[in-house]
């Protein structure tokens, strides 16, 4: 599945955590590092299975573990329409 | 019908014209907002909020914002142009609810918020302090009796010239809070946490964003929330926050003093 960032979400960089402003409810959603890593990968469309490969490379974390996360996070953002299915 | 002279009031330097009827029945109607607002009071403006008010029956319903809210089911306010009607059928109470509540959406249009927080001047620079219904906001503000009360729930933050600075709201405190026309630097964001010991923690900018905007007044829309972000992100980017850990008594002032 290939997915990229909704090119209408509203957000910003503070110290090194991604604010996503969920406008309709009008409060923010503040990614970790690691999330707020995929979020800045999702830029331009990518396949999730790349993610993934990128997260591996950048973090220290194990891989079955970093799928897990991703799938989760492009979930749920998904869900929020901040990313969309490219 | 003889032309109505405007009430002029300058509320955190943003002009607000009030075209109130001298006399609805037996309200007088504009005796009752220059003695309620008179701080505000100023002989020229620069119009940017306008209020009408609309004298035969009910005001149209057709607007952006109320719609047929029930609270409001008399008062509507364009926020493009700033400009409301409000039936004079009505009182005091309702005309001040409706109106913080037209102000604090035009707010973000000139860098400002209005923040459902109380708020103190000490040495000349403003504290202001957040948290929920009963965290301890007028108490506070109670318990800092020796020095400059500016607000117990409504507190104006505007950003003029990248300096963000607490002014007064002329509008209904709980506590009775002297008004004044009032102006301070701010120094730093509190959120409230009652305990048995005072103790200061700094928030990260990431952390303490959402909580911000959690107290923004009115309660924000898919509209006002795009324009009330980027101002929030400049606060937090710029002004210390910090969780006040507070007991009930003025020593909580010695930890924000060490800081």
């Amino acid at each position: 599945m290939k997915i990229k960032q909704n090119p209408k979400a509203i957000y910003t960089k503070l110290e090194d955590k991604i604010v996503i402003l969920e406008a309709e409810k009008g409060r923010v959603l503040t990614l970790n590092q690691t999330a707020s890593f995929i979020w800045e990968k999702s830029k331009r469309a990518i396949e999730v299975k790349k993610l993934v490969d990128k997260l591996c490379q950048e973090f220290e974390v194990e891989r079955k573990i970093a799928d897990k996360d991703t799938q989760e996070l492009v979930k749920k953002l998904l869900k929020r329409s901040l990313l969309l299915k490219a | 019908m003889a032309k109505i002279k405007p009430i002029n009031l300058e509320i955190a330097g943003i002009g607000c014209q009030i075209f109130a009827p001298p006399m609805v029945f037996d309200y007088p109607w504009q005796l009752v907002l220059k003695r309620k607002y008179a701080p505000f009071l100023k002989e020229k403006i620069n119009p940017k909020i306008r209020i009408f008010f609309k004298s035969s029956g009910h005001v149209d319903l057709t607007g952006k914002i109320f719609k047929s809210n029930q609270h409001f089911g008399e008062a509507v306010f364009d926020l493009e142009k700033k400009e409301a009607e409000i039936s004079p059928f009505l009182n005091w109470g309702f005309f001040d609810v409706f109106f913080r509540y037209a102000f604090g959406l035009s707010l973000s249009s000139f860098n400002g918020l209005l923040l459902h927080a109380s708020s103190v001047a000490k040495d000349g620079k403003a504290y202001v302090f957040v948290g929920d219904a009963g965290s301890g906001k007028s108490t506070i503000v109670k318990l800092s009796r020796n020095y400059q009360p500016v607000a117990d729930d409504n507190t104006i933050v505007k950003r003029v010239r990248n300096k963000f600075f607490v002014f007064s709201s002329p509008f209904y405190e709980k506590k009775k809070i002297k008004k004044e026309n009032l102006v301070f630097p701010l120094w730093g964001v509190y959120f409230l946490v009652k305990s048995q010991r005072n103790s200061l923690t700094k928030l990260s900018p990431s952390s303490a964003i959402g909580k911000l905007m959690a107290t923004v007044r009115p309660y924000l829309s898919d509209e006002s929330s795009k324009r009330v972000f980027p101002i929030t992100v400049e606060l937090v980017k710029n002004i210390p926050c910090y969780t006040l850990f507070f007991k009930k008594s003025s020593s909580f002032w010695e930890v924000i003093n060490e800081d």
